[in-house]
């Protein structure tokens, strides 16, 4: 299931405030640049994790895979900026961004891009991805399915 | 000996020794502190501001520099004083030094350590100081002109959880994220926050000390902006210059200083794992942490334990409250209430001065000031002195000083056996 693509002209570079690729989270953010959401396993005890990490907090098991997800999942927590912080996102406030439980029990935090709404813990959330000036995928969410 | 506290999944596991075997030898001789304000330092240096509190400590103590063997500070340069500048400046030659990472979740390790180098002997007569020029950070928290911005970016996420590329930056998002979890997960209805601020505020208007001493209606708050929803403007704190220092030392030399000592009788760490989330309760789920209801350890935890005593002995307890939800969970973590009910605990005058438990007595970080905690363990003391003024809560024997992620000290007016007894 390919995580759809959506876009948005930035007021401002913001390549910098997405995260270095570092051995540990690299197959995450090329699976995401690819269409894929890739998280983390634990091969021994099946323990999903995120953000990555070399080893597994619940058995210690250095050895993990990256199972692919499907992106859909539920609104866990959500807050809404309403003074702006970073000017990349100024254009945007106020803006939503929510804790995001997806398929078996995986949480990410992601912007939101729906415009005014208020978000209900529970409804169903899709993550999508921006394609970045300087060519990195970054998740965000819906609350609305593209298709 | 190993000891530790482990809460994991709601169950509370203990292996703490029983309460005659801690050695804890450790009481605060020396106070003092600036007021608190905005950018009142900002021609200032830090050392300045920290030169200044330590003379007025020496002085509270009617110790001499030369006998200061031991040096604890928080928070390094820019923002604050060096341990090695800071010992060079005084001219006092020390052999003990300590100075943890540069977040408020050590202000307790900081005097912990000081007690912890006196109970083994390492140190007779340790100086703690916190001097802050907050105003020098370039920017506010969240945005790229502070100078810490880009710790946000360490692998596995910021200080705070913050995720820059979703738009989520600055502390506060953290604390708002979990507490509208937790708003959700216990069916709390948020105006019950709104009693933390107006509370503290009037403490505040009865503290010289305080950055904001102007009246807060109800009204007022309510209408307020939010900054990030759920958190309104005054439920964040207020970001001030200011320097608190402190002097401990063994209870036998302090009967020799000048005031009373305040003995320190319990204190326990900060708690860090998988399920704990420094601007949140374990159990509300941030990233990958269990979710579950929140079960306070109550009095079985190393805090109480050691210094022989329960939370209802406490008269003046100070909690972190760089945003007012993390009072709840301090209040819950320390045993005061259940988990998911300090919301309710904190109504019908409970904390006011005069309740039954009088909380962050001076303003707290909301209303004095956030000085990293660093003026309410300052409170603590003068409360435990009689010194507190119009704030004085009546009797005060004992008081704590308590964080929603587990690090805590307990002082009394008294030492151990009496306190114990009373």
């Amino acid at each position: 299931m390919t995580i759809p693509l959506v876009e948005r002209i930035y007021p401002s570079d913001p390549s910098d405030l997405v995260p270095s690729i570092t051995p540990d989270n690299e197959p995450y953010w090329s699976g995401l640049s690819r269409g894929e959401l890739l998280v983390q396993g634990c091969v021994d005890c099946k323990r999903l994790r995120f953000p990555m990490m070399p080893v597994c907090p619940k058995c210690g098991s250095t050895e993990s895979d990256w199972q692919p997800l499907s992106g859909k999942g539920q609104v866990f927590s959500w807050v809404r900026y309403q003074r702006s912080f970073l000017q990349e996102f100024a254009d945007l406030m106020p803006y939503v961004v929510i804790t995001a439980e997806l398929d078996k029990g995986v949480r990410i935090v992601g912007r939101l891009i729906d415009k005014d709404v208020t978000p209900e813990i529970g409804a169903p959330v899709w993550m999508m991805r921006e394609l970045w000036p300087n060519g990195r995928h970054v998740p965000v969410f819906s609350l609305k399915e593209k298709t | 000996m190993f000891v530790h506290a482990v809460i994991s999944d709601g169950d509370i596991e203990s292996d703490l020794m029983p309460e005659n075997q801690w050695k804890v030898s450790a009481a605060i001789t020396g106070l003092a502190s600036t007021a608190l304000a905005p950018r009142q330092f900002a021609n200032r240096s830090a050392v300045s501001a920290a030169s200044e509190v330590v003379a007025g400590a020496l002085k509270d103590a009617g110790l001499q520099r030369s006998q200061i063997d031991g040096l604890c500070v928080h928070i390094g340069s820019p923002r604050g004083t060096d341990y090695d500048v800071l010992a060079n400046m005084l001219g006092i030659n020390v052999r003990f030094c300590g100075q943890p990472w540069s977040h408020g979740r050590f202000t307790a390790s900081v005097i912990t350590h000081a007690a912890m180098a006196l109970s083994c002997g390492m140190a007779n007569y340790v100086l703690c100081v916190a001097a802050y020029r907050n105003s020098n950070e370039g920017g506010r928290h969240g945005t790229k002109a502070r100078s810490t911005f880009f710790e946000d970016l360490r692998q596995g996420g910021g200080p705070h959880a913050e995720t820059p590329h979703a738009g989520f930056t600055a502390p506060v998002a953290g604390t708002a994220m979990a507490y509208q979890r937790y708003l959700h997960k216990y069916n709390i209805s948020a105006d019950k926050l709104a009693t933390l601020a107006l509370t503290q505020r009037r403490n505040a208007m009865r503290n010289p000390r305080a950055a904001m001493r102007k009246p807060l209606s109800a009204e007022e708050y309510f209408s307020s902006r939010f900054i990030v929803e759920p958190m309104h403007l005054f439920d964040c704190s207020v970001e001030v210059d200011g320097a608190v220092a402190i002097i401990l030392t063994t209870p036998d030399r302090a009967k020799d200083c000048a005031k009373a000592p305040v003995h320190l009788l319990g204190f326990q760490g900060l708690n860090a794992g998988p399920n704990e989330f420094c601007m949140g309760q374990p159990g509300l789920g941030f990233n990958q942490a269990d979710v579950f209801d929140y079960v306070s350890p109550g009095a079985d935890q190393m805090v109480y334990r050691m210094a022989g005593l329960k939370p209802s002995d406490v008269d003046v307890l100070e909690v972190y409250d760089a945003f007012a939800p993390m009072s709840l969970w301090a209040i819950e973590r320390m045993g005061h209430c259940k988990g998911g009910e300090a919301a309710d605990w904190i109504q019908g005058g409970r904390i006011e001065i005069g309740g039954e438990l009088p909380l962050n007595t001076s303003g707290g970080m909301l209303s004095e000031g956030h000085l990293n905690g660093w003026p309410q363990i300052a409170e603590i003391i003068r409360q435990l002195r009689g010194e507190a003024g119009d704030r004085q809560v009546a009797d005060a024997r004992i008081g704590q000083w308590g964080t929603s992620i587990g690090d805590s000290l307990i002082l009394g007016r008294d030492g151990t056996q009496t306190a114990r007894a009373a």
